[in-house]
């Protein structure tokens, strides 16, 4: 790669050619500019990524047109670049003498020109490939709120922060990743709001970086992650770009991979996972409402399968008389204890679930059926499980379902088994041992630094408006301490006067 | 890594020796009441009798059809040197674990309650799975025949009789005794217990209409109560005199007392008592304590056999003074047959001296307090006020009868 | 180490935790043992009296601001008495670890696990608490709020069921055995009081901010004090003193007197439940002070060094205490009790006049804060 653009077009295309290929897609466009003496000139470019019609409108027709420009250069000799700027009808347009910022840039879809005679090459931004346009959100559905997600493309996911966030602190730290997919990364921030600390840290995560690629966002998550073993995710995904505002707003940082229609948003709390933007949407009291539900739901997801085992098996007493006797009756026959039964149960669950994402449409309902009509009732009614224990198991399903974060919503259905396990050896001590094994792990995990359990613990008395609350907007005067914004203000003083 | 492997191993170590309090729900029985009797074969064993709840009998719902005829309940009965002992032995012809966890009551046989009553109070004391509130009885019966027999429309009948202890307080005729208040008063220096005594009754249930007479069976009921002295039982009191008692020592007992009608004394007004509340106060006259029971309740008139031309504010007036008396004469012919019968102290008037004097108590009074009980003079002040005639404005009318 | 910051909320909950599990059924056991149907009110002195001598640690620990008692103990009379302390104290609060573990591990022995052999209790309950440790005292402390909460459901829900078989006259008559006899069996309360004392006087150091650090404790010792005497009140006025003595676990024996309406007529699962965190926090919190005790006196820099073979000492520790239960609370009858009063109120009062003469305490704060860090 060192050596130089030689200025002689043969040669340099005989470079390109070994440097990039000569493939398909892989386009040499030769022609000769009138204005320039009918000088020889090569435009490369990948055919798929760039916009072919403005190549030919704004850049092929000003060049091949003898043009005004180019008889002044003639008469008052302008240099060869503010020629080739002032003709071509084209925004971004750089000079370069770079080979590998040169091949970088026809890879990352623009056309670069060459000029015989002249050592160097200009880089055209012209862009334009097929890509999905901006749609519904499918993985995090809400009924009000806006309905546009995020893409593929970074550009267009950029904008949409922007058109949000007209604040000029609004910065999108441009990064580079993955030694063969060169994937371009966005560090989005507000200047002046986020926590510098916190800003460093993450730099100097993503700085340490070495990997050949970059498939998706979450790789670059696991990457920077704090406990690279646990199984709680420690940063935000989301399709949603008010969800990812709202968090910039609160000085949280938002990474954009290219190609990932999901930005990352770090440092992030265990009870964000709980919170939803319908929560904002709605009246304060429903927020808060709702909230408490999927804390209670998540619950149900440990532990109702547990739950079951500790109280047929282990604990009978804590069950109302006639409830004991009912599922006494229920479970006459039934081969196996009810731990066994349990474990069944879920991992065919499990199973079920995972299919059900695979098939295609039209086969999901097929599946549905088989397995609430099979394995459901049919079971049932054989005498192989206790129905009882159907209701405890669906009750986790549906529970697990009603966390917001998918991410989240797996990792709380997989804990499930160990606490089921625990259980069905030690009864009440084995769940509780459990439980508090896994709450300890979970207030000593951080993320990027900030403790994931907190504000709850360690306590921090303002963010609580926002956690497993959400008081009124009049009331959340401050962002939340948790990320340690630079500016905490967000209703200055003296409100009331002509809000 | 090293945690991994750690984990692994610890859970390697566990599973196979694990779950050794685990028991299926199927394969225990759960003991709806349970009776002891001395044994009638031997004086010195337990004879112990168990109901069990089976659970196919009391409906399943995947199970489709089912006979009908399958028994709500098992019963069982063993005996043995020792209540566990006896209860070892039902183990080992029941196909199900016996568990205890959901007693509803424990009936004791006179026999046994005449003799002592330890055994049973610590036995189910010491049994972690009993809890306290699970209620407790003394027949005059055999305790298994009590067992044995229906009671109320549920249908089991260890659980209808809670439902009818449940109730009693309906009925004022009695205090409910759970483990707790036995216990409590079994344990403590000054009291002693009162239980609730049950008999069968042969009452006309229409369980079907069918065949009115086979379906007179006899019917578990709660009839007075046994008094105790330390650990032995000394004889009943009977409904009535147990509502006496139930007067003052219950907790808000809500009862129906018949006054003669002011106008008419062989017609009948019936007042239904709420909110009684009583107090007992202690006075020391030369070392010998008085107590005084007050006792207030309002009263709501609930039926007048007769019309009246009274005003509703005479009628009042007349049932308060009718109603403060008869309540006051209850209280006084029991307390005076607890006193002069039993001479046991089950009237909280020893804790009372205790807690109103204490030094003097300290001091004497404890020590000589099963002589002096029965001598203690009791005055009973009662205080009704009738303020509510039940949706009426004026007693019940006749204009034909008066013109 | 020095990284490790308690904020004072988290010091605040602590004292709860600290105090609550074994206060509430074993002592006040104990104690009822001793004065019947005074037992609530020589628990409320003990706890009186327990804040004061509570303060008094606080008081020196924030005179000597980095150090720990043992530190303090090293700076005022010398160096090797200092690591007599120190190891006294690791002995101390290794055996108030297992006592404290034994209150869980008796809980479920005989509640709730009855067949299963008491050593694996013993064994996975002090592993949970390893993990606590490893994962280190700022962790622990974090636990302390869901400890709290806890305890004030239990609280909450036990005065649910059993308030309707209250009976104010078996509380009554106030000290009825007399103040003196009263005074005596308050020392009982000590037996968890001084586990607090020394647990705060190893963590103090680690408080971020020690400003008004006494009004604070009083305020702790104020709340622990209201929600741990509300269960003798309550077992007495329910039980009575007589049944209260007849049992090891006498929150258990309350528990199962209580009901929580007909339809949940048995809790004890739910007080377990709740009671569990705490409980927790408390033998935690124990077991990393006699680490931390053997750490400051042994200087090894690695926790692991020393959690693993203090936890091969704790297992037979616990389980031989517990294995017969009548065992262990003789043992918290005499000795325990006596022991604790000696070293809560001995060591401080000893540091406090050694200092007081040496006048290292007024000059301390300053001293400290020039040589320290």
């Amino acid at each position: 790669m060192e050596q130089k653009i030689s200025g002689d077009l043969r040669k340099d295309e005989q470079y390109l050619i070994t440097t990039i290929g000569q493939g398909l897609d892989t386009q040499y466009r030769h022609l000769l500019i009138p204005a320039l003496d009918s000088c020889s000139a090569l435009i490369v470019y990948i055919k798929g990524l760039i916009n072919i019609t403005e190549l030919e409108d704004a850049i092929i027709r000003p060049l091949t047109v003898p043009n005004r420009i180019g008889t002044e250069k003639r008469v008052k000799k302008i240099t060869l670049p503010d020629f080739i700027k002032s003709s071509l009808f084209i925004a971004g347009i750089k000079p370069s003498q770079n080979w590998t910022e040169i091949c970088d840039a026809i890879v990352s879809g623009n056309s670069v020109l060459f000029i015989d005679k002249y050592p160097g090459a200009f880089i055209l931004a012209n862009t334009g490939w097929e890509s999905r346009t901006i749609s519904e959100p499918t993985s995090e559905v809400e009924i009000r709120g806006p309905k546009d997600s995020f893409v593929e493309d970074l550009v267009p996911n950029m904008a949409l922060i922007r058109r949000r966030i007209r604040d000029y602190g609004l910065r999108f730290e441009a990064m580079r990743l993955g030694d063969r997919t060169k994937t371009d990364i966005a560090l989005v921030y507000i200047e002046g709001l986020t926590n510098d600390e916190i800003l460093t840290e993450l730099r100097t995560r993503l700085g340490k970086i070495k990997i050949d690629a970059i498939i998706a966002s979450n790789t670059i998550e696991e990457l920077i992650e704090d406990s690279k073993y646990s199984i709680f995710p420690k940063m935000l995904r989301t399709e949603r770009p008010d969800k990812a505002t709202a968090a910039l707003l609160e000085g949280r940082i938002v990474l954009i991979a290219d190609n990932t229609p999901f930005v990352v948003i770090a440092p992030t709390i265990f009870w964000h996972f709980l919170q939803s933007p319908t929560d904002y949407y709605e009246k304060y009291i429903l927020g808060t409402f709702w909230r408490w539900i999927r804390l209670l739901a998540m619950f149900l997801a440990v532990s109702s399968s547990s739950a079951y085992v500790l109280l047929t098996s282990f604990h009978q007493e804590m069950l109302p008389t006639s409830l004991a006797l009912k599922i006494a009756a229920d479970r006459q026959g039934v081969p196996f204890p009810a731990a066994i039964e349990a474990f069944i149960m879920e991992i065919l669950l499990e199973v079920m679930n995972e299919a059900g994402l695979r098939l295609p449409k039209a086969l999901g309902q097929t599946v549905s059926i088989v397995g609430t009509l099979v394995i459901g009732q049919a079971a049932v009614q054989a005498g192989l499980i206790g129905p009882a224990l159907v209701i405890a198991v669906a009750t986790g399903a549906i529970a697990s379902y009603a966390i917001p974060s998918f991410a989240m919503s797996n990792t709380i259905r997989l804990l499930r088994f160990p606490v089921l396990l625990s259980s069905a050896l030690f009864g009440i001590f084995g769940y509780l041992g459990a439980i508090i094994f896994m709450t300890l792990y979970l207030i000593s995990l951080r993320s990027l630094g900030t403790p994931y359990y907190s504000p709850i613990s360690p306590y921090q008395k303002d963010p609580q408006k926002d956690t497993l609350l959400r008081a009124p907007y009049t009331e959340m005067k401050k962002r939340p301490e948790t990320t340690r914004p630079q500016d905490s203000v967000r209703q200055p003083g003296s409100s009331g006067n002509n809000n | 890594m090293r945690k991994l492997i750690l984990s692994v191993l610890l859970i390697t170590l566990l599973l196979p020796g694990g779950c050794w309090d685990m028991r299926e729900i199927n394969e225990i029985g759960l003991v709806m009441a349970v009776g002891i009797d001395k044994s009638s074969r031997d004086p010195n064993l337990f004879w112990v009798t168990v109901q069990v709840a089976n659970p196919q009998g009391s409906g399943s719902s995947g199970g489709g059809d089912k006979e009908k005829n399958e028994s709500q309940v098992w019963i069982a009965s063993a005996e043995g040197r020792t209540i566990f002992d006896a209860i070892r032995e039902i183990a080992r012809f029941s196909s199900q674990r016996i568990m205890w966890a959901h007693n509803n009551i424990i009936v004791v046989g006179e026999s046994l309650a005449r003799e002592d009553i330890t055994p049973v109070i610590d036995f189910f004391t010491h049994n972690y799975e009993l809890r306290m509130k699970t209620w407790v009885a003394i027949t005059p019966l055999q305790a298994s025949d009590i067992i044995k027999s229906n009671a109320g429309m549920g249908n089991i009948p260890g659980r209808a009789i809670t439902e009818v202890f449940r109730f009693q307080k309906l009925t004022g005729l009695g205090l409910p005794s759970d483990l707790l208040n036995v216990f409590h008063d079994f344990s403590d220096e000054n009291n002693h217990i009162l239980i609730s005594r049950l008999t069968l009754n042969q009452a006309l249930t229409e369980a079907g209409l069918a065949n009115v007479s086979e379906n007179i069976v006899e019917q578990i009921e709660i009839s007075g109560m046994a008094v105790f002295h330390n650990t032995r039982m000394l004889g009943y009191l009977s409904a009535d005199e147990a509502r006496g008692l139930s007067w003052f020592l219950g907790e808000e007992p809500n009862s129906v007392i018949s006054l003669p009608h002011p106008e008419n004394s062989v017609k009948a007004v019936a007042v239904e008592m709420r909110s009684v509340h009583a107090k007992i106060e202690s006075r020391l006259n030369q070392d010998m304590p008085e107590f005084t029971i007050e006792i207030s309740g309002t009263g709501h008139i609930t039926e007048e056999d007769i019309s009246s031309s009274l005003t509703m504010d005479e009628f009042k007036s007349a049932l308060e003074g009718l109603a403060e008396q008869q309540i006051a004469t209850e209280v006084r012919s029991s307390v005076s047959k607890v006193q002069k019968e039993f001479r046991s102290d089950v009237l909280k008037f020893g804790s009372t001296v205790h807690v109103q004097h204490k030094k003097e108590w300290n001091q004497d009074l404890k020590y000589r307090w099963a002589e002096t009980f029965p001598e203690v003079e009791v005055e009973v002040v009662v205080n009704v006020s009738i303020d509510s005639s039940t949706l009426n404005q004026i007693p019940q009318r006749n204009y034909k009868e008066r013109s | 180490m020095t990284k490790v910051q308690i904020d004072r909320m988290q010091y605040f909950l602590l004292i709860p935790n600290l105090l609550f599990p074994k206060a509430i059924g074993i002592t006040a056991g104990v104690t009822a043992r001793r004065v019947g149907g005074d037992a609530w009110t020589a628990m409320a002195i003990g706890f009186a009296a327990g804040t004061l001598m509570l303060l008094l640690i606080v008081f020196l620990s924030s005179r000597f601001s980095k150090l720990t008692i043992i530190g303090i103990v090293e700076q005022v009379i010398g160096k090797w008495p200092g690591k007599l302390a120190g190891l006294m104290l690791a002995a101390f609060f290794s055996l108030g670890f297992a006592v404290s573990a034994n209150v869980m591990t008796l809980h479920l022995k005989e509640y709730f696990l009855i067949e299963t052999p008491f050593l694996v209790i013993c064994l996975i309950y002090i592993l949970l608490c390893m993990y606590g440790v490893i994962l280190g005292i700022e962790n622990i402390i974090r636990y302390a709020l869901l400890g709290f909460l806890g305890c004030l459901l239990i609280n909450v829900t036990m005065i649910f069921g059993t308030i309707g078989d209250f009976e104010m006259i078996n509380l009554l008559p106030l000290f009825d055995r007399g103040i003196v006899d009263n005074l005596a069996a308050s020392i009982y309360v000590f037996g968890d009081l001084a586990l607090a004392a020394m647990a705060i006087g190893m963590i103090f150091p680690m408080l971020n901010d020690n400003n008004k650090a006494g009004r604070l404790t009083f305020w702790a010792m104020a709340v622990s004090a209201v929600i741990i005497i509300t269960w003798p009140v309550l077992e007495l006025g329910v039980m009575g003193a007589g049944a209260m003595e007849q049992y090891v676990v006498v929150c258990m024996q309350q528990i199962r007197c209580a009901q929580l309406t007909r339809f949940l007529p048995r809790y004890e699962l739910i007080m377990v439940f709740f009671f569990t965190f705490s409980t927790f926090v408390q033998s935690a919190t124990l077991y990393f002070c006699a680490m931390y005790s053997i750490k400051q006196i042994s200087g090894i820099k690695k926790d692991w060094y020393i959690v693993v073979p203090l936890s091969l000492v704790l297992v037979p520790i616990t389980y031989f205490m517990a294995k017969d239960h009548n065992n262990y609370v003789n043992f918290l009858d005499y000795p325990w009790a006596q022991i604790c009063l000696a070293v809560s109120l001995g060591l401080p009062l000893l540091l406090f006049v050694m200092a007081l003469f040496s006048g290292k305490l007024m000059t301390a704060s300053s001293a400290n804060n020039s040589t320290g860090s």
